[in-house]
């Protein structure tokens, strides 16, 4: 683990709410209700409202329970780039072995009421997502593989299908579909902010793909993530969760994100780092994923509602 | 055997109208304080990048 240079009664005497709730990243929270959401809405049944929004809590929380362990395992790489250098842990507010003990107990917590609330299929999902995220991605990859962003974005894509999940006790097709949506999209999305923003990951000694491997082998695989989003952004059109209006509008969504991916290859600027198409790749990235999962959740509303 | 707990309540179609109305509000409000929520928090990521 890192070794955040902290004074534990200092953290004690500082750590307040706001630090709890910062420790759980609720920015990846927001992306992980929302799109668990979209697939606790999409599936063809569901457990009543009670029950969903015990299922949607549960799934949030334990989100933000795999955030408090990557904070607590991270502190020591957090505390030297600036971008996280106020991050709860390394800011000395909170102490390490209290992000951990937090983001244990919440894990514990939120599996356990999911299943009790729902069915097991859905707790041995958010297990395996919590598991993934904490250890696979944080623990191991994170630091050893400039791919980090790519396999460890699994953990991300999967609260749809934990939502699903719980919803149906099933996790068919169009679940995974929603999951390879995320999957795909997260890979451009970082590398893009990476581009076009100076992230200190050198200084800490995170081999992300542009430090490791250079800018033009990143440019080439934005474009080529890209080039398989798009069309995959289109697929749930050939599923019952959505129809031809969504497909239509996922595809020129797509096109304008695979347009901005060629720019990336084919303008690489003066340092190669492609600044400007990167940054309008980053910012459409975000609009994508949204317009996308909010078409799935209209279409799914309007088919609830007859 | 004795029927125990079994009481059925019987909507009348106005309640059961009634009902689909009030299900309808707590569920766009869920829905749609989730969308607005997560919308403002990626929007203000989008813009910190200039």
């Amino acid at each position: 683990m890192s070794s955040a240079a902290l004074d534990p009664s200092a953290a004690r005497a500082l750590a307040g709410p706001r630090d709890y709730f910062d420790l759980l990243k609720p920015r990846v929270m927001s992306l992980v209700v929302f799109t668990a959401l979209v697939g606790l809405v999409a599936a063809p049944s569901r457990p009543g409202f009670a029950l969903s929004a015990v299922a949607l809590f549960c799934i949030a929380v334990g989100a933000g329970a795999s955030g408090a362990l990557n904070m607590w395992w991270d502190a020591d790489i957090d505390a030297v780039m600036k971008r996280t250098a106020r991050r709860p842990v390394p800011a000395g507010k909170v102490a390490p072995g209290e992000a951990a003990a937090f983001g244990i107990v919440l894990s514990a917590l939120s599996v356990t009421l999911l299943w009790l609330a729902t069915n097991a299929l859905a707790a041995g999902l958010l297990a395996f997502t919590i598991f993934f995220y904490a250890v696979v991605y944080t623990m191991w990859l994170k630091r050893s593989t400039p791919q980090n962003i790519v396999i460890g974005g699994a953990a991300g894509a999967l609260p749809p299908v934990v939502a699903w999940a719980a919803a149906t006790g099933t996790a068919p097709l169009e679940a995974w579909l929603m999951f390879a949506i995320i999957f795909v999209w997260t890979p451009p999305h970082f590398w893009a902010l990476s581009l076009c923003v100076e992230i200190d990951y050198e200084k800490a000694g995170v081999p992300m793909l542009p430090n490791v491997a250079g800018r033009p082998a990143t440019r080439r695989q934005i474009f080529a993530y890209t080039a398989l989003l798009a069309p995959l952004g289109v697929a749930p059109a050939f599923t019952p969760i959505a129809g031809p209006i969504y497909g239509a509008a996922a595809g020129a969504a797509g096109l304008g994100l695979l347009w901005l991916a060629w720019r990336i290859l084919t303008e690489p600027g003066e340092d190669g780092a492609a600044k400007e198409p990167a940054r309008l790749l980053f910012k459409w990235s975000i609009a994508y994923l949204f317009f996308v999962f909010a078409a799935m959740l209209v279409e799914a509303v309007m088919r609830a509602n007859g | 055997m004795a029927d125990i707990g079994q009481d059925t309540v019987v909507l009348t179609d106005d309640e059961k109208r009634q009902q689909k109305r009030r299900n309808l509000a707590i569920g766009g409000g869920i829905v749609l304080t989730v969308v607005l929520i997560y919308a403002v928090t990626w929007l203000k990521l989008a813009a910190s990048v200039s």
